[in-house]
């Protein structure tokens, strides 16, 4: 269970429920409107392309309304990203930029670069000593581009 | 034909295989953190290449160790590996404080693939009949059974019901982008002919469970409580006495655990909590539970992996997942091509042989492994957390990446992975997500087809027995818990005043 705070909500803190359930709610109005454009049901009962979506989606509509006012009423913080220490946004932010930067860099030049951006990077952000780091690197990219390239027939290439 | 699959999965290629997957699942399981579901579903992808057989002996090698690897941490540092273990760390904590550490590893070892054989007869013997009765099932009956699966999963939500049904809701609702199933009109597909064939439920699974993971343990801030390993590990077997005192305790829980597992939604968790707690009615020494009583640890060594044989029957036979692994290994079967079901058992007959050898030799694979490496298998704990979070991105993008040779599945997997973390922040379990995703176009297709047979008349679910009594069945999972939260909730305040 992850790390919850009981505590009265500031206006800084994600009301994680409320905005979940209102997601969910807008979500499930854009599927009913664009299901009630599929074409319809055939004269022998079998319903139309659009019949199963606004079914689920209706559901969907009002389980988002109970979750909203659960969450309204609800003390419980889950996203109190105050809480989390400044290595711990760090270390968040840097693994998803690095993931970014891996794309990047895979579309840009060859895999090995980017794996090797990317091991290398997350190993720095998550305080792997340089030696561990360097050999973790250089094996899981090398060994990855040979299992799957050269054994695997994978082509690792985006362009 | 049994003993043919076994000579089968002998095969010096498969035997390796499935070496190397008790192997792998071993470290998945003896980390905490790294789950069996999270294993398997990374590992999916990359026995894409395999023969299904090869494939499988992976997968199910994993499944098996990863369940009775969990048990290591749970007994040598009082934290669970997986899910499963948690009540191994009542007793199982206690007996190395008191100097026991071989005796625990080695019941936890010895015990696991007992309950792992158990569960194995169980699916050998009663998977063929059940499979042969659902031959009988129609359209109805197959809606009735996928809403069924579904609502197990979400029941087990505890208090976080409501979401619970969101999430696997959502799961649906997802399960409806791609081409309809019945006339292969594009639904919710941007123009995008990546979106034709639905959401890539193997990417979207990789990521919920290896990124979404990842990312809620570096928010965490987690201290994992390492170990020193000072003292000698002793002796690994139980006596004789110790035997004996355990095996009437050890046969009940073996049935209730395959019986807990066969209900969809259900797990070695509640499995271990249950014969632990079953145990200790029974025992002449019930004070010595949660002391480092030697039958609370075997009871809930057993538990956990005797509900394998049970989740794995109904999974392959009504494709139903009886936990989230078995969700997951319907993913990775529909990958190989098979559709879990009774006509895998008539399509798929050896297939489904190979699958039960495979699990007798995995277990037998344990045992000999388990005993041999038991210091070793503690050393595994020595891991960083951060090494392990490096190789699970890595492989999750490679895994998305490598069966379609798509950037798309990889960004799918990036999605869910983010959402993942916010289920998992908040609280939400995502075994009803992916469930959803994969059950949706066969609830969907059924649903239609039924009411195509009754000519629209929704009656149709309600007028034949089995559908009804599945329906019923949904309804009492979905009301249990609130029902029964609000008459404890009643019963307390009444108390009180």
């Amino acid at each position: 269970m992850p790390s919850q705070v009981i505590m009265r909500k500031g206006i800084w803190e994600l009301k994680a429920d409320v905005i979940f359930g209102i997601f969910n709610a807008l979500l499930s109005i854009y599927w009913i409107t664009q299901s009630l454009k599929f074409p319809g049901g055939t004269a022998d009962g079998v319903p139309g392309a659009g019949y199963f979506p606004i079914l689920v989606a209706s559901l969907l509509f009002i389980l988002s309304i109970v979750l909203i006012i659960q969450g309204s009423q609800s003390k419980i913080v889950y996203f109190n990203v105050k809480m989390w220490s400044k290595d711990i946004k760090k270390m968040f932010l840097m693994t998803i930029f690095i993931i970014v930067v891996f794309f990047v860099l895979w579309y840009y030049t060859t895999y090995i670069i980017a794996c090797l951006v990317l091991t290398f990077g997350l190993g720095y952000t998550f305080r792997l000593s340089i030696k561990n780091n360097i050999i973790l690197s250089v094996v899981f990219s090398f060994g990855t581009y040979y299992v799957f390239n050269n054994l695997l027939q994978v082509m690792l290439k985006l362009r | 034909m049994l003993l043919h699959a076994i000579v089968q999965v002998l095969r010096p290629d498969i035997f390796i295989y499935n070496l190397a997957g008790v192997v792998v699942g071993m470290i998945i399981g003896a980390l905490p953190g790294l789950s069996a579901t999270m294993g398997v579903a990374i590992l999916t992808p990359l026995t894409f290449w395999l023969q299904p057989a090869q494939g499988l002996a992976v997968l199910l090698g994993i499944y098996n160790s990863a369940i009775w690897a969990g048990g290591i941490s749970a007994i040598l540092i009082n934290t669970p590996g997986t899910p499963a273990s948690i009540a191994q760390t009542f007793d199982g904590y206690k007996l190395v404080q008191k100097g026991k550490i071989g005796l625990a590893l080695g019941i936890n070892t010895i015990y696991s693939v007992t309950g792992g054989l158990v569960s194995t007869i169980f699916l050998i013997l009663a998977a063929f009949p059940i499979a042969n009765f659902a031959l009988k099932f129609g359209p109805p009956e197959y809606f009735a059974l996928g809403i069924f699966g579904l609502s197990m999963m979400i029941s087990v939500s505890g208090k976080q019901i409501v979401k619970g049904l969101i999430i696997g809701v959502m799961g649906l609702l997802f399960s409806t982008i791609g081409l309809d199933p019945m006339f292969s009109i594009p639904r919710f597909t941007f123009h995008n002919v990546n979106m034709m064939n639905g959401i890539p439920f193997v990417a979207a699974m990789i990521g919920m469970f290896g990124i979404g993971e990842v990312l809620f343990q570096i928010t965490e801030n987690r201290i994992t409580k390492k170990i020193t390993l000072t003292k000698e590990l002793g002796r690994i077997f139980p006596t004789f006495k110790e035997f004996k005192l355990t095996a009437l305790p050890c046969a009940i829980s073996s049935i209730i655990s395959v019986i807990i597992g066969a209900i969809p939604g259900t797990g070695g968790d509640i499995a271990s909590i249950v014969c632990w707690q079953q145990a200790k009615q029974m025992s002449k020494h019930p004070e010595e539970f949660g002391e480092g009583s030697i039958e609370g640890l075997a009871v809930t060594s057993l538990a956990n992996n005797g509900v394998i044989g049970g989740a794995m029957t109904t999974m392959m036979t009504l494709g139903i997942p009886g936990d989230a692994v078995t969700a997951v290994l319907i993913g990775s079967l529909m990958m190989y091509g098979m559709q879990p079901g009774p006509q895998m058992f008539i399509e798929h007959a050896d297939f489904v042989y190979n699958i039960m050898a495979l699990l007798i030799v995995g277990n037998l694979t344990i045992l000999i492994l388990g005993l041999l490496t038991s210091k070793l298998s503690a050393y595994i704990l020595y891991v960083k957390d951060e090494v392990i979070w490096i190789l699970v991105i890595g492989f999750c993008i490679l895994g998305s990446f490598a069966i379609n040779n798509s950037p798309f599945d990889v960004m799918i997997m990036i999605l869910a992975g983010i959402l993942g973390f916010i289920a998992k922040r908040m609280d939400i379990p995502v075994g009803p997500f992916i469930l959803a995703l994969l059950l949706g176009p066969i609830v969907e297709s059924n649903f239609r087809r039924s009411l195509a047979l009754s000519m629209g008349n929704h009656l149709i679910f309600f007028t034949r027995p089995i559908s009804l009594i599945l329906l019923v069945l949904t309804i009492l999972s979905l009301t249990y818990q609130p029902v029964s939260s609000y008459f404890k909730r009643k019963s307390f305040s009444k108390q009180t005043q």
